[in-house]
């Protein structure tokens, strides 16, 4: 779309990152005469750089540059536990920076310019504009697959009550947590400043009793979204390198990674052959599961499982079972199979 | 004395018309005058080429 280069006539002169002038960020030759000649040795993207920023953003640019957004380490970490060391550097080599790491998302990628998928982007968030959010034209691009649909409802399934009641992204997920906070994390479960619905949701505070018993019962035994996922949530599978995955709703509660918590579970997208392309088998495949805990984004007051008992305990629904397992998944799965306990009456 | 002062305010407006072009941003009016014309940026424009399943991250 041509909007997404055209600048907004009334910021120059008004907004201070524009001040220094347009080459002093993108380079090029401001002074040419022909378009072509102008644009040798353009950085569309200066942020890439994250020292582009770093003068007058000191501190924060410092943290991001080891947050897992900019590092993606975090997609690194969770596939290379299936592979051996050899195929690790195979990995590094063939396929994190040219298909991972090119997710990584830059400080233009969420202040200026949205974020390209797949390389194609919707270009200038606002006319050029260094906006604080806009989690619509940002967050959507890169987690629109899975998780941003999924919260808006606009994949089919049902909204989420939050997002319904006005909440964007930003509002749980701080910049702190965007931005980092110095310390280099491996996977986005170690984060310290992921947000948890007790941070609003006070236990013991319920208005209800039925919901204060219901807590209480199950506190450190199911997760929240254990019981207020609001039904099917986005499952992506079948990725490969070079080609694509594919997202599809679905709804599995299972056991946690710690196995400790019944939870929410999405299958993510690694197969077996994900890495064939590049010659990577995956040699400990099995040393991982296929389904992954998940704050499922659906979130809702009331659902079929926080209206009656019997929706787990006795009919066991959405449990995941052997026989719907994906086929020639990871033997880790079976380990995720919780058999629902029958209420004592 | 009237023309040693006119000298003097006409060196400085020669000066401040000297520092206003190579100011940034009379020098960023060159990408400025393309990227805030919106005809012309729409005659330039070539869609890209959508893979397909792009975006199901």
């Amino acid at each position: 779309m041509y909007r997404g280069y055209l600048i907004d006539k009334a910021l120059i002169g008004t907004d201070v990152h524009l001040k220094a002038g347009c080459v002093s960020c993108h380079r090029g030759d401001h002074r040419a005469a022909t378009r072509e000649e102008a644009h040798k040795g353009l950085v569309s993207r200066p942020s890439d750089n994250i020292e582009t920023c770093a003068p007058c953003h000191k501190q924060i640019s410092a943290n991001y540059a080891k947050s897992l957004h900019y590092t993606t380490i975090g997609q690194r970490n969770g596939v290379i536990k299936r592979m051996s060391p050899e195929e690790v550097k195979q990995f590094d080599a063939k396929a994190f920076e040219q298909s991972c790491r090119s997710c990584h998302a830059s400080c233009g990628g969420c202040h200026v310019k949205a974020p390209p998928v797949g390389g194609i982007g919707i270009g200038l968030i606002k006319g050029h504009k260094f906006v604080k959010r806009d989690e619509g034209k940002t967050c959507a691009f890169c987690h629109g697959g899975r998780v941003y649909t999924e919260y808006t409802g606009e994949y089919g399934g049902r909204a989420d009550v939050h997002y319904q009641k006005g909440k964007m992204c930003v509002d749980c997920h701080s910049k702190e947590e965007m931005h980092g906070d110095g310390n280099l994390y491996l996977s986005k479960n170690d984060v310290k400043t992921r947000p948890a619905c007790k941070n609003c949701h006070e236990l013991g505070k319920e208005s209800k009793l039925t919901a204060r018993l219901s807590h209480r019962n199950h506190r450190g035994k199911v997760s929240c979204y254990g019981c207020h996922s609001a039904g099917e949530y986005r499952n992506c599978s079948d990725c490969h390198v070079e080609t694509h995955s594919q997202a599809k709703p679905g709804f599995a509660l299972g056991l946690s990674r710690d196995g400790k918590t019944l939870t929410t579970l999405r299958l993510i997208p690694t197969i077996r052959d994900t890495f064939k392309a590049v010659g990577i088998k995956m040699e400990q495949y099995d040393a991982l599961p296929n389904y992954w805990d998940t704050p499922a984004h659906n979130i809702r007051k009331r659902t079929a499982r926080t209206r009656s008992c019997d929706a787990c305990h006795v009919e066991g629904k959405g449990f995941l079972q052997k026989e719907k397992l994906i086929k020639d998944g990871s033997k880790a799965n079976e380990k995720l199979i919780v058999k629902p306990k029958p209420l004592s009456r | 004395m009237i023309r040693k002062s006119r000298v003097v305010s006409w060196s400085f407006f020669a000066i401040m018309v000297i520092l206003s072009l190579s100011s940034p941003v009379a020098a960023a009016s060159g990408c400025v005058s393309c990227h805030t014309n919106p005809e012309l940026l729409k005659a330039l424009y070539k869609p890209p080429v959508i893979p397909v399943g792009a975006g199901e991250g």
